[in-house]
Formats: C-alpha cells, structure tokens, sequence
C-alpha cells in the first residue's frame, strides 16, 4: 500500500476535526496497518503536547499596548465623540476649504459643458454652494443624502487612468482636469461613454454615500477628494482621505458600497 | 475618567451609543491590552496590528448601536479586531506586494515540509513566548487567526467559527493543522521531508 503519510489530514485526524466524518475511519485504519503512519501519529501526538505548553507560556504572557499605539487610538476618540463621519463635514465650515471649492466649481462646471466633459447624468461635482451648505447642517451620520440631492465631497469625473505608482501622486487639481480634457472630444466623450455604466450606479448620491461609508469604514479619515477614474484600465473611484496616519489614495470598484467597499488598492501618498 | 468606572462593558457600550462622550474610550481602556495582544498575534506584525486595531476600533466605535448583548462586549470587540487583521491580511495577500507573515510564496505544501524556519529552542519562558510568536508569524494568517481565538484567548471552536463566519469544522482543521506546523517550527516535530529525518522509532522511546 501507499505509505505516504498526507501530514495534514493526519493533523485533522488527531486534532478532532475528522471526528463523524468518514475520512476518520479512513485515517484511523491507515494508522492502524501502516508503521509509517503510525509512527507519524505517535510522534504528532508528542509534539503537540509541548507546542499546547508552549502556546500557554504566550498565553499567559503580557502583552501591554504601546503607548504609541493607545495614544494614537485614544486621540481618534477624542476627535470622534460622534461620527468620525460627521467630523469631517464640520472642516468644510472653514473658510479656506470653501473659498478654494468656489474658486474652481464654477470653471468646471462651464468647461464640462463646453467640453461635454462630464458623462454621467448625475455631475457630482457640479455642487452649489447652496447644496453643500445645507449638506453641512446635517451629520453624515443622520443619513445619506436623498437621491437628487448633491455630494457634501469635492467630486469630479476625470476618467483619468491610474497605475499604482501614479495613484502616489496628489490629486489632481482642476487646473490638471480642464487640460487633460482634450480637445478632441468626440472621441474622448464616446470613450467616457463608453466607461461610464459600470460606475452609473455610483452617480447616485445615496449610492455614493453608502459606498464612501464602507471606504472609511474600511480606511477611516476624512474623505477630501472623489474622483471618477479609470485604474489600472478599469473604471473606479479613486478617493482621497486623510487619515490619523498621513494622507491616501483608495480605490473602489463598481460594486462599492453593495457589500463593502470593493477595494481595488489603497497606497499612502508619498 | 479611568478604567475603574463601576459600569459593566454592556453599560459603557450602551452608553456611547446613547451619546455618552466618554463611555467608549473608557471601555477601550479597560480592554486594550487583550485588544492590543489578539490584533498582534492575529496580524503577526506590529505595523499592521495598530492598522488593523484602529480599523477595528472606529468600526466598533460607529457601530455600537448594532451591538445585541448576545455575546459578551469583549467577544464583539475581539471579533471585530481579528476579523480587521484578517481582512488587512487578505488583501495584501491579494496585492501581493509585499510579503506578510504566513504569505509568503512558498505553496502550503511546501511550508509544511520546509524546516528553513525552524527556530532554536528555546531557554526560558520569554525565550519561548518570543519563538512562539516568531513561529505563528510564520503561519497562514487564517490558521493563525484560528489559533489565537481558541488557543490563546481560550474561545471555544463553536465561539471561534460564530467570530469569523466559518464552519466549527474549518476552525478544528485551521487549529489542527497551525498546531502541527508549530510543533515543526518549534523543533518538536522534525521535519519529515528532510533528507536527514529518520523516523523515530516510538517503541524504544527515541527522544523526539
């Protein structure tokens, strides 16, 4: 007979997890006729003795948090003490962050339709300040917005393409998007139009909601940039966040939000 | 505020769920360090142990109102952090840029019947926690996970497979074979396939 002794479901046998199952029998009888698996059980046996004390000396060990640890975790409390979603609405108060969101909004939105440049039907980064200001007055944490309702996140539909060493670099600006936006738009607009279903889904403002809501709940930090982009030749969200540990790129495939955030790849921002 | 609040854990939890400000950071205190052990054992990497930790504790902190009181608040706070560490786990096996413990390219086959990771045995006790812990780093991170749930924080394989959504089956063969691969690692089992290994031979009591 074949004496070879199959190491792992010699482990399952000893360690219980054949128990009811007919490969038990099995397993049994080859220990049973065969000195090689015999031998093997035995000495399994013994080795697992000492590896079961071994595991309670690392049991019984200690295992103190580092101060850095706990003071990192602690201070996301005390920046948190309601939704760490909720937080990041409250820096679009500041005046800096909306001045530069209303310097850039309006270019866009009359370049994009110049350009055709947007090819969803739902343009996520045509936010008026109205629409943001009143998404401001209402925790994240309360809902996600109504459908029709704008995105409290700076948005944009680039279709720019990403790798993994580009995805490192900073957001692009919109200075960047209105150059990139070619001039020959007929075939850059059937292109988009081309790239655009599988992201559709995403236009929609509750859909986006819940899918960022899985994308900090996989990285949490503040959401700063939304980006409508293809990686690695395949249509994606690529979000910037900034976290407690510096600043990311993310990215989120179609089905984000459906069951998680259906990440593509993550990298911090060099 | 300290850890010595006379609140139980279900009340502190009930309590940041209902708006108290401090309720949750003072429970986080209270269990850190067996919160801090599960993550570094479970992720076999500092780095990714505060990752994975911090993951798990916003995710705990936004999601206390789901918490039923069907287990108790510990056992939700652990299976939030193991799941975290396994979660990072995959998907940077999946990535495949850079190796993690128990990722490596070696196929299972050939890390059970490697003997390259053997370590040096151990002198005394911190000696073997710290081989110990070098030898579950070397495992394949759901054999790991496994592991630390039933044997080292003493879950029951029934509580073990609720925490990670599997089959009790799957977490008797992942521990099975995880405390066979330590017992190689750790020089208590040789390795079979060297071609020094002589079989022992059990009925004169050969020493192992």
């Amino acid at each position: 007979m074949n004496s070879r002794v199959d190491h792992d479901l010699l482990a399952d046998y000893v360690g219980g997890a054949l128990d009811g199952t007919s490969e038990h029998e099995r397993v049994a009888n080859l220990i049973a006729i065969s000195p090689e698996w015999g031998r093997a059980a035995d000495e399994l046996a013994g080795a697992l003795s000492r590896v079961s004390n071994d595991l309670n000396v690392l049991r019984d060990r200690p295992e103190p948090m580092p101060e850095d640890v706990a003071a990192r975790i602690e201070g996301l409390f005390d920046g948190a003490r309601r939704d760490p979603l909720a937080a990041r609405v409250v820096t679009r108060h500041g005046p800096k962050k909306l001045r530069r969101w209303k310097r850039w909004a309006a270019p866009v939105a009359i370049v994009a339709a110049a350009l055709g440049f947007f090819a969803v039907g739902w343009v996520p980064s045509l936010v008026s300040p109205t629409a943001r200001d009143n998404a401001e007055e209402h925790p994240l944490s309360a809902g996600a917005p109504a459908a029709g309702q704008a995105s409290p996140f700076p948005t944009a539909v680039t279709w720019r393409t990403y790798d993994r060493a580009t995805l490192q670099s900073a957001p692009p600006t919109v200075g960047e998007n209105l150059t990139t936006a070619d001039s020959s738009g007929g075939s850059r607009s059937t292109y988009k139009a081309e790239a655009a279903p599988p992201l559709q889904r995403l236009t929609d403002p509750a859909a986006l909601q819940q899918c960022l809501n899985a994308v900090t709940s996989a990285l949490p930090g503040r959401v700063d940039f939304v980006e409508f982009a293809f990686f690695e030749s395949s249509p994606a969200l690529v979000i910037s966040i900034t976290s407690v540990n510096g600043q990311w790129r993310f990215v989120a495939g179609p089905d984000c939000g459906q069951s998680g955030p259906d990440e593509r790849f993550r990298t911090p921002l060099k | 505020m300290t850890a010595d609040d006379p609140r139980g854990d279900t009340e502190l939890l009930l309590a940041h769920a209902e708006g108290d400000p401090d309720a949750f950071a003072l429970l986080f205190r209270r269990h850190r360090d067996r919160l801090w052990a599960v993550a570094l054992r479970t992720a076999g990497d500092r780095e990714e142990a505060a990752d994975a930790l911090q993951e798990a504790m916003l995710s705990a902190h936004r999601n206390a109102g789901r918490f039923r009181g069907e287990s108790a608040v510990t056992t939700w706070l652990h299976r939030i952090v193991v799941n975290a560490c396994v979660d990072r786990l995959r998907r940077r096996s999946a990535q495949r840029t850079v190796p993690l413990p128990g990722q490596d390219s070696l196929d299972d086959e050939d890390r059970w019947h490697t003997g390259r990771h053997e370590l040096a045995a151990p002198a005394t006790d911190h000696d073997t926690a710290m081989a110990v812990r070098q030898a579950l780093a070397q495992l394949p991170y759901e054999q790991r996970a496994s592991l630390v749930l039933v044997d080292l924080e003493g879950y029951t394989v029934a509580e073990a497979a609720q925490m990670l959504g599997v089959a009790e089956g799957t977490i008797k063969s992942r521990c099975s074979r995880g405390r066979a691969r330590l017992a190689t690692l750790l020089g208590h089992l040789r390795n079979p396939d060297d071609p020094k290994y002589v079989p022992t031979d059990t009925a004169t009591g050969g020493d192992l």
